[in-house]
């Protein structure tokens, strides 16, 4: 029963998918700027005949509705067009740099659960007290700090000065790793490569906490209000008067609730990490999909950007996803 | 009945600071309870006889604490146990009904999880799924949850509130405790079935001897179902006795200001009196009588200095200068 | 949260401008004292205050030129390192440029972006926040819809794409900002007129004849302007941020105007030889973001604790 409700919410997202692609398509053409001019280069001794063909070739010379069902059904078979600077299928751009992207946005969302659940759940236990004074004070630090400062002064610590961390990159070069997923931490240990291991988990380290460190301060203040609101409620009240310990009444019957607002908060921070991952990879020259679309918004590669943004519209609706199957195994109450 | 009381308050004391001052939500109760009685609390809301139930519980939380007195369980002085030894009565030995079920059950747990919860914590069925399952069917057709096996699994928002409520009782019977707090059980629900679950109670305590400390604001339910009575006000008791003393020959003129509160339908059409005048600010209590400044009887000496008890008849205290001729408690 | 609750000001349609003014006053009155109750509280206050000092009279509290400088002095350290200078305080950039001077005219561009997106989502969001709430109908399910989906975009990513677009520059980074910014006042505007706009007073104010819009004004909009206030104070910090993030990676202002964010880039090059090119510049932000969350929170526990959940 479940499953098929689950199976319905999946299909639900296809439309949307499709909406996206079509809002996505038409946001770009009508932005002023020929693509063949960016493509040709400031190199205009192109000839007019280079320029039709390649006007012909991207289909810019057909009507606006031509152009969409020529974007829809390529992009169905897989094919989001072509770079014009990069000579390269957008696809296989995309491919190349996801997995850097989502290697260190999973990082991320770790560090900031592993420091944010703790931190949430202990200071509401012991409200006031010193522990929870300075973790407020540093999440108040968390929400207020801009991510990319938070970056170089890690860098300026830990690799400039103590010089024990990687200041860039994903691996160093004289590491050798056999890719086979893209993800080096899981390519390391699927190859059974400790020193890569090793030296990948040292380059991720950085980027994670940079990444995380803001989601970590919204997720603890977040849990930490609902764990006070529940933990004054009355089924908290009820475990204690069952003899329930203090772990079960804090970690079962308290945590599972206040959870409910949280995983919503963690759900929308997803959007907050991809769009931060485009400051943090610039930051630590992470090759991963925020730097090349940083880069194609420069040179105004416009395939490059639609396919971009399509993978986080992706990304997106996949986390919503996600967020709400989570929800309805949290929360009895509601169904998909 | 056996002449050691089951559960025996002395002078229990329960404190929480505000920014208006200390309130003493329960100023110096004494009260007994023997085996199997069906003991009654009755007062207004915020009179501090929830709180009383929390504090023999030791549930009273932060910043709010029990400042004074005993709760002697079977002797043992509950206040002075740790917090293991506690836990060790919460739920097996005491078990308390609380007022609104809906937000009492866990909303993200089935309810029969929670029922079994009780047997696992105190090792009723030697942590035995199958067993434990078995108990809890057992217990929820007792308190007349229909298709129990059925209803194991559901959540509470899939019950009603009368089903609910039954659920609770479960939850504190399932240990078979030997004490049951139960803090207005029936407000939230419906006449009918309030008459539902205060059948069902009487017959838990017929059929198992359980105790049951019945918190109310409502004289009428608590005459019915009890054995005695205490009637508090302002975190103060100020009349103990059995149930006819109390109803049929109420001493303080607060208890008689709650009798003429009530509507009856027996009775020619009397008028509804209201008590005049306000509880007193908790955090404020004037010394002498709380309730001087309501009482029609009220004389300048009641606001002097507490008030002790007066024994007008065996086993009936009341507090009351009316009653100074009587010897003193 | 709050000693005692501040009092609503302006509620009922038969005050006249005078005791309005006087209810005004009074709060403010009462806001002061509050303040002045919260030592922290004030301190960031005071903090918000001085950077805007120092934004209006840079050209005046600095001596050396913003954006100008002489190569042969490039990274000066800071004074209190062992070859520093006082005449550069907090040492000198890539190109020979007082850091401090650059940062204390930095602040022109992050104050005027964070002000300027802030105020437009203010006007914006309040108005058609008002308008919607009061008059629901279609123009409220346009607009809210509009706002969902809106709100369902990622800030950063959303302000990046704008200025993707828009290409970079001082008011194309206010609309970037503005144009994402409006939905929360707006939101929180029509949820308040909604509750609003069936109280007593409000009928009061029509059966006296009231046209639509005098009672939009000057009935029900000084019960929300709080709200609004203190709102507009907690995203001022956020605002600042995405400029300086925007900034930072080359989208927002460019150089050589001094900006935070790009300062912090263009030290990121030098991190090697010259800490204090990026580190400066960012403290200032944390800095100022700081101050500016904390007087924001503490006007939200004084004014209106219901906005506390995020």
């Amino acid at each position: 029963m479940k499953a098929i409700k689950i199976l319905e919410r999946v299909l639900t997202t296809i439309p949307i998918m499709f909406g996206v692609a079509i809002i996505v398509f038409f946001f770009i053409r009508l932005t002023p700027g020929d693509p063949v001019d960016i493509m040709l280069g400031r190199s205009a001794a192109a000839s007019q005949r280079e320029i039709e063909q390649l006007r012909h070739q991207f289909h810019l010379d057909e009507p606006l509705h031509v152009q969409l069902g020529y974007f829809l059904g390529d992009a169905l078979r897989g094919n989001l067009g072509y770079s014009y600077i990069r000579n390269k299928p957008v696809v296989d751009l995309l491919v190349e740099r996801l997995p850097a992207t989502i290697e260190m946005t999973i990082g991320a969302l770790l560090i900031s659960l592993i420091i944010a659940l703790p931190i949430g759940i202990l200071s509401a236990v012991r409200q006031n007290s010193l522990l929870d004074r300075l973790s407020m004070a540093g999440a108040f630090l968390g929400i207020s700090m801009p991510g990319f400062w938070l970056g170089i002064v890690l860098i300026l610590f830990f690799a400039v000065y103590l010089q024990i961390l990687p200041a860039q990159g994903r691996i160093s070069y004289d590491v050798e790793l056999q890719e086979v997923t893209g993800l080096y931490v899981l390519d390391s240990l699927l190859t059974g490569n400790l020193p890569a291991l090793k030296d990948s988990l040292l380059h991720l380290l950085l980027p994670s906490i940079t990444l995380g460190a803001g989601v970590a301060a919204i997720i603890a203040r977040v849990l930490r209000s609902s764990m006070l609101e529940v933990l004054r409620s009355d089924y908290v009240k009820l475990a204690r008067a069952k003899g329930a310990t203090e772990w079960d009444v804090v970690m079962k019957h308290a945590l599972r609730n206040a959870l409910i607002p949280t995983v919503t908060v963690v759900g929308l921070q997803v959007g907050v990490l991809l769009g931060g991952n485009m400051i943090v990879e610039t930051v630590f020259s992470w090759p991963g999909l925020g730097r090349l679309v940083v880069d194609a918004i420069f040179n105004r590669d416009f395939p490059l950007i639609q396919g971009a943004v399509m993978i986080y519209a992706i990304t997106f609706v996949l986390t919503n996803l996600v967020v709400d199957i989570l929800y309805t195994y949290l929360n009895p109450k509601i169904t998909l | 009945m056996t002449n050691t009381p089951l559960l025996e308050l002395k002078n229990l004391t329960t404190v929480f600071p505000t920014r208006r001052g200390l309130v003493r939500a329960v100023a110096d109760v004494s009260l007994s309870l023997a085996q199997g009685e069906l003991l009654g609390i009755v007062g207004e809301s915020g009179c501090g006889k929830s709180v009383t139930m929390l504090s023999i519980l030791r549930l009273i939380s932060t910043p709010g604490r029990i400042a004074a007195g005993q709760a002697l369980f079977q002797g043992r002085d509950l206040l002075k146990l740790s917090d293991g030894a506690m836990r060790q009565i919460r739920g097996k030995d005491i078990a308390m009904v609380f007022q609104d079920p809906l937000s009492t059950l866990n909303p993200a747990f089935p309810v029969g999880e929670q029922i079994r919860e009780s047997l696992r914590i105190h090792h009723i069925a030697q942590n035995h799924f199958a067993r434990e399952k078995e108990r809890v069917i057992e217990l929820m057709s007792e308190v007349g949850i229909s298709s129990p096996t059925d209803r194991f699994h559901e959540y509470p928002h899939q019950f009603s509130g009368g089903m609910q409520q039954r659920a609770l009782i479960a939850i504190a019977l399932a240990c078979e405790p030997k004490i049951l707090l139960a803090d207005e059980p029936t407000t939230s629900l419906d006449v009918t079935i309030q008459a539902q679950i205060m059948d069902l109670m009487r017959r838990i305590n017929e059929a198992r001897g359980t105790a049951i400390v019945l918190v109310t604001h409502n004289l009428d339910l608590a005459a019915e179902f009890c054995q005695r009575i205490a009637v508090m006000y302002a975190g103060r008791l100020v009349e103990i006795g059995t149930t006819d003393q109390v109803i049929e020959t109420p001493q303080h003129p607060y208890t008689r200001g709650l009798l003429t509160c009530i509507p009856r339908i027996s009775a020619q059409r009397t008028r509804i009196e209201p008590i005049p005048g306000n509880v007193p600010d908790l955090a404020n209590v004037p010394p002498g009588c709380a309730f001087a400044e309501r009482c029609s009887e009220m004389q300048p000496i009641c606001q002097n200095d507490l008030i002790p008890f007066f024994e007008i008849a065996p086993g009936h205290l009341v507090r009351c200068l009316r009653h100074s001729s009587a010897t003193p408690d | 949260m709050t000693a005692h609750a501040p009092t609503r000001v302006a509620r009922g349609w038969d005050y006249s401008f005078r005791i309005r003014l006087r209810l005004w006053w009074r709060a403010l009155a009462e806001l002061g004292y509050e303040l002045w109750q919260r030592p922290v509280v004030l301190l960031g206050g005071i903090v918000v205050a001085a950077f805007i000092l120092a934004a209006v009279f840079a050209a005046q509290i600095t001596i050396h030129d913003p954006t100008r400088g002489t190569l042969l002095l490039r990274f000066e350290p800071p004074a209190w390192e062992a070859e520093g200078n006082w005449k550069y305080p907090l040492g000198t950039d890539d190109q020979g440029r007082d850091l401090l001077t650059r940062i204390i005219y930095g602040t022109r561009v992050s104050l005027a972006v964070g002000l300027l997106s802030v105020a437009i989502s203010v006007i914006v969001g309040t108005a058609l926040g008002a308008f919607a709430g009061y008059y629901r109908g279609w123009l409220d399910e346009i607009l809210s819809r509009f706002a969902d989906l809106l709100l369902a975009f990622p800030f950063l990513i959303f302000a990046i794409g704008v200025m993707a677009f828009l290409g970079p520059g001082f008011v194309n980074l206010v609309m970037a900002l503005a144009f994402k910014g409006w939905v929360e006042f707006f939101r929180l505007v029509r949820g308040e007129v909604l509750g609003e706009r069936t109280k007593e007073y409000v009928d009061g104010a029509r059966v006296a004849g009231q046209s639509n819009l005098a009672i939009i004004v000057s009935e029900i909009l000084p019960n929300v302007i709080q709200s609004v206030f203190v709102l507009g104070t907690l995203r001022l910090g956020y605002m600042i941020i995405m400029e300086a993030s925007l900034s930072f990676l080359g989208l927002g202002i460019q150089p050589p105007t001094p900006a935070w964010g790009s300062m912090v880039a263009s030290g990121r090059d030098y991190l090697l030889v010259a800490w204090w090119v990026s580190t400066f510049p960012g403290l200032a932000i944390l800095l100022l973001v700081v101050a500016i969350n904390i007087f924001g929170e503490g006007l939200r526990d004084i004014l209106d604790p219901r906005l506390k959940i995020e």
